[in-house]
């Protein structure tokens, strides 16, 4: 964010402590540094240079999980997550998160290394150890999510709709491929050719919220690649690409339309004459960045499948991206109530579409009998999968 | 005293995640709302969190003993100064220790701790049938102690009344460390006249006389039914005389509030669903009770409304409702979206004026507004008279924020030549502590000799209130 902006919008805060009623964080940490409004100000006195140990402050500003809940509530439009994030740029050192990410997400091959390397892990049983350290491993028993192969083509005897670009994000490619694998089969047995541009990055959110100066570079190469894509409508299944997607493309000569896979199946009324009924109690999770009710409406229209509520639906899980890695017990306090409410509901499947999400709550039910997908990965199932088996 | 004594002292009382003497953490209770605290920086020696009666006792009578003084806050939702440490010393935040000890539903009462939220308050008490009425805009936010502290109401007062009419009993620690419980020891009794009521001295009293620590407040029953009557006008001046031909009516709204045409825009720009129509004034009517009586209420209302030429929407769909009372709410802190570069300032926000002279009120400030060169957003509970009174200026502009001080200065003048007061909700603190002479006369003279009583060494939230 440009300084003068950045000035502008923090003298809009007029300190109403409007903020403290929704942050997630506050609700465990009852003080004043740990609510957005201290957020706020810290960010202030750092920009102002008025801190006499300016790298204090990285611990209060490491404490903010980007959902957006202050930002979306402040009276006066004050873009708080935004200048979280910017006065994270301006740390003397970047936040450890920060580094991880400028290292791993930006690059293909060091994703499917980390991703072959969970897999190892998983073989040689340090599952319980990963998760004891608060780094749930993806892929292992307790996850259903099967290892689809991307298809680009139609089914035969599937009258062909047109070609949708489709951006599947660093989780669904690398840690959670069942949920790729899942959209693709969707679209084609609707009669869409799904292509993945090659070369697609990171989106850059997590750079972004950690005030990461690789977020730049992230977005001025996914607006090249993007610019080279002749369909006007890009597909995403996680809520955060597709937000980011969205920024990345704002003011772009010609932009175009980032839609969200259940928004697209849902708009356009894509249901199946045949699927197999999935007669399972669903409890759904609505990610921070999830903006619409699309996940659920797909959800209510499976067949056969209970959408059971949840009191806690949209409370944040506590996840937010790396939050959880460098703060493992803080996130496990935030997760927790949302458990509890989760197994209240007698529920059989959580359904959400955020992976990191999926991840923090896998590890949250990691004791329960209660297996996490996306939306869509229950409506391919639905369609073509073998039955799930309550476990 | 410097802070590493301090803080090993404080260390024989409370535990060390109880205790804050970082720099930013002690500058983080340097703020409130109030725009005095954007322009000064009151930083505390120590941040304490106290989650006992005991331990404000013991933190008191050790801070008496040095002559340190003692800030109490809630949430730091207030618009004076109240509860900055203007003169150093210990901030004690109050805000984590927030339990609903109990709700006695057939005595209808219930005994809160200082931090609990009020709009969490009214959550839980929902769930019996019951509510505790006074509701400020920043019910989401304020503490219950907070409210005490400064007999906060709100939208609702115009029939309910204010803090001081729910607050039955409080356990007060005083500057010495000794602890009293007000309105009977062991008391569930509503009504009581045994003695002097100490419990109306300490509500509104600003931290200055005591901390509270428990309190125990009366509850009523939800009303069965509600209603919202919007009467829409195309000049502000039409909006005042429908409220007093509402009373003349015989109706008693439980809520009646306005907003000015600049207060509108800002709502719509906060909340765009609200859809409110962009004319000079909108009156919200809130009324409560028996089915049948809102219905009659509301229709007589909206034809009060229609006849002085206004327009009138009559709705009881809970969402909508809810919709227009929010954006009400809020507008305090979503006035400043009216100018992009500029900011809301907490500053002669509250005046509170007698019912006949509300008008007259609202024409002399936008005069005023003309004649510093100052937008005013004006809204407010134009049922008793409290109007609030919202400056946006560039905070930046050292030139624009002297015209602000003055046009603040003439706005509180203004309130107490029509036989008003310089606030009706949100306190004195340390803003206006300057009018408390002439607003009051000799009894200024025996308030303090009560602070002086009570706190002989001026320790409790020394510089608040008076000067
Ligand atoms: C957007 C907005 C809207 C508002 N609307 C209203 C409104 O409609 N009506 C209204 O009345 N006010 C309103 N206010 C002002 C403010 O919210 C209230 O005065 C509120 O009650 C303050 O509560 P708090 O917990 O934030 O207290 P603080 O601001 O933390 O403290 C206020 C005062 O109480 C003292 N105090 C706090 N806790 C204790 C305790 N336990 N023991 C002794 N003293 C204590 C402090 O020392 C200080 O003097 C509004 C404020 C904002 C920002
Ligand atoms: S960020 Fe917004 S909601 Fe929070 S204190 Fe500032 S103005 Fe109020
Ligand atoms: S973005 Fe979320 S976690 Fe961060 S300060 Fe705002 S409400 Fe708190």
């Amino acid at each position: 964010m440009h300084t003068s902006q950045l000035k502008q919008y923090l003298n809009k805060c007029v300190r109403c402590g409007q903020c403290r009623s929704v942050c997630p964080v506050f609700e465990v940490i009852k003080e004043e540094g740990a609510a957005p409004r201290g957020k706020v100000f810290i960010s202030s006195m750092l920009l102002d240079g008025k801190l006499s140990h300016p790298g204090e402050a990285e611990h209060h500003l490491s404490l903010c999980l980007q959902c957006r809940r202050c930002s979306d509530q402040c009276p006066s439009g004050v873009p708080v997550h935004r200048i979280i994030s910017s006065a994270r740029t301006k740390l003397s050192r970047p936040l450890k998160q920060s580094i991880l990410l400028d290292f791993i997400l930006p690059s293909a091959s060091i994703k499917q290394k980390a991703a072959q390397l969970l897999q190892t892990a998983e073989k040689w049983g340090l599952t319980d150890l990963a998760n004891k350290a608060g780094m749930p491993l993806p892929g292992t028993k307790k996850t259903p999510h099967s290892k689809v192969s991307l298809a680009d083509t139609i089914p035969s005897g599937i009258t062909s709709k047109g070609t949708v670009a489709y951006f599947p994000g660093c989780a669904a490619t690398y840690m959670l491929p069942g949920i790729a694998g899942a959209c693709v089969n969707i679209l084609s047995n609707h009669g869409w050719k799904v292509v993945i541009p090659q070369g697609f990055s990171c989106c850059g959110f997590p750079h972004t919220a950690a005030g990461s100066q690789k977020a730049k570079e992230l977005k001025q190469k996914n607006q090249e690649i993007i610019s080279t894509i002749s369909t006007d409508t890009i597909l995403t299944s996680c809520p955060s690409c597709n937000l980011a997607l969205k920024e990345t493309l704002a003011g772009q000569a010609s932009p175009k339309d980032v839609v969200d896979i259940t928004e697209f199946l849902v708009e356009n009324n894509m249901e199946f004459n045949k699927t197999r009924q999935l007669n399972f109690k669903i409890a759904y999770h609505r990610p921070c960045h999830e903006l619409t009710n699309y996940p659920r409406r797909l959800l209510e229209k499976l067949p056969g499948a209970t959408i059971v509520p949840s009191k806690l639906e949209s409370a944040c899980c506590g996840g937010g991206g790396t939050f959880m890695l460098q703060h493992p017990s803080l996130s496990a306090s935030i997760l927790k109530p949302k458990i509890e409410a989760i197994k209240e509901t007698g529920a059989d499947i959580l359904a959400t579409t955020c992976p990191v999400c999926t991840m923090q709550l896998m590890q949250g039910l990691k004791e329960s009998h209660v297996q996490v997908l996306h939306p869509l990965e229950l409506r391919a199932n639905a369609l073509t999968g073998p039955p799930y088996e309550k476990t | 005293m410097a802070s590493n004594s301090l803080k090993r002292d404080l260390l024989t009382i409370l535990n060390s995640n109880q205790i804050r003497t970082g720099e930013i953490d002690r500058r983080l209770y340097s703020y409130d709302s109030s725009f005095l605290a954007t322009r000064n920086s009151f930083i505390p020696d120590a941040v304490v969190f106290p989650h006992a009666t005991h331990e404000v006792a013991a933190i008191l009578k050790y801070a008496s003993a040095q002559s340190i003084p003692v800030v109490p806050r809630g949430a730091g939702t207030g618009e004076t100064g109240g509860c900055l440490a203007c003169r150093g010393g210990i901030v004690l935040d109050l805000s984590p220790w927030n339990n609903v000890d109990e709700v006695d539903t057939s005595n209808m009462q219930a005994f809160v701790r200082p931090g609990v939220v009020h709009a969490r308050f009214n959550r839980q008490l929902s769930d019996h049938g019951l509510f505790f009425p006074p509701d400020p805009g920043s019910s989401q936010m304020c503490t219950l102690g907070g409210m005490i502290a400064n007999n906060s109401s709100g939208l609702r007062a115009v029939k309910y009344g204010t803090t001081e009419n729910y607050v039955l009993g409080l356990r007060i620690v005083l500057a010495s460390g000794e602890v009293i419980t007000t309105g009977g020891v062991n008391s569930r009794a509503i009504k009581n006249v045994s003695g002097l009521n100490l419990t109306k001295l300490f509500v509104g009293s600003e931290g200055t006389l005591g901390v509270i620590t428990r309190a125990r407040l009366r509850l009523w029953p939800k009303p069965a039914a509600k209603g919202l009557v919007m009467a829409t006008f195309r000049r502000l001046e039409d909006a005042p005389p429908v409220v007093q031909e509402v009373y003349r009516a015989g109706i008693m709204p439980s809520g009646v509030e306005i907003l000015d045409g600049t207060a509108i825009r800002a709502v719509n720009m906060y909340r765009p669903e609200t859809a409110l129509p962009e004319v000079e004034a909108i009156l919200l009517f809130e009324v409560d009770g028996s089915p049948p009586a809102v219905e009659w209420e509301g229709h007589q209302i909206s034809n009060v409304a229609v006849k002085a030429g206004g327009k009138a929407e009559w709705s009881t769909d809970p969402q909508r409702m809810a919709d227009l009372w929010r954006g009400r709410s809020l507008v305090a802190a979503a006035a400043a979206r009216i100018r992009p570069d500029g900011t809301r300032i907490f500053a002669g926000e509250d005046i509170s004026i007698p019912l006949d002279k509300v008008a007259q009120a609202l024409r002399e400030v936008h005069r005023l507004s003309a004649h510093y060169g100052i937008t005013v957003v004006s809204f407010g509970h134009i049922g008793d008279g409290n109007i609030h009174t919202a400056p946006v200026i560039d905070i930046d502009s050292p030139e624009e924020v002297e015209r602000a001080d003055a046009l603040v200065d003439a706005i509180h003048r203004l309130a107490i030549e029509l036989n008003g007061s310089t606030t009706g909700e949100h306190g004195v603190g340390l803003v206006r502590s300057g009018y408390a002479a002439i607003e009051h006369g000799a009894a200024l003279q025996a308030m303090q000799k009560i602070k002086h009583a009570l706190d002989p060494q001026n320790i409790m939230n020394p510089g608040k209130i008076w000067p």
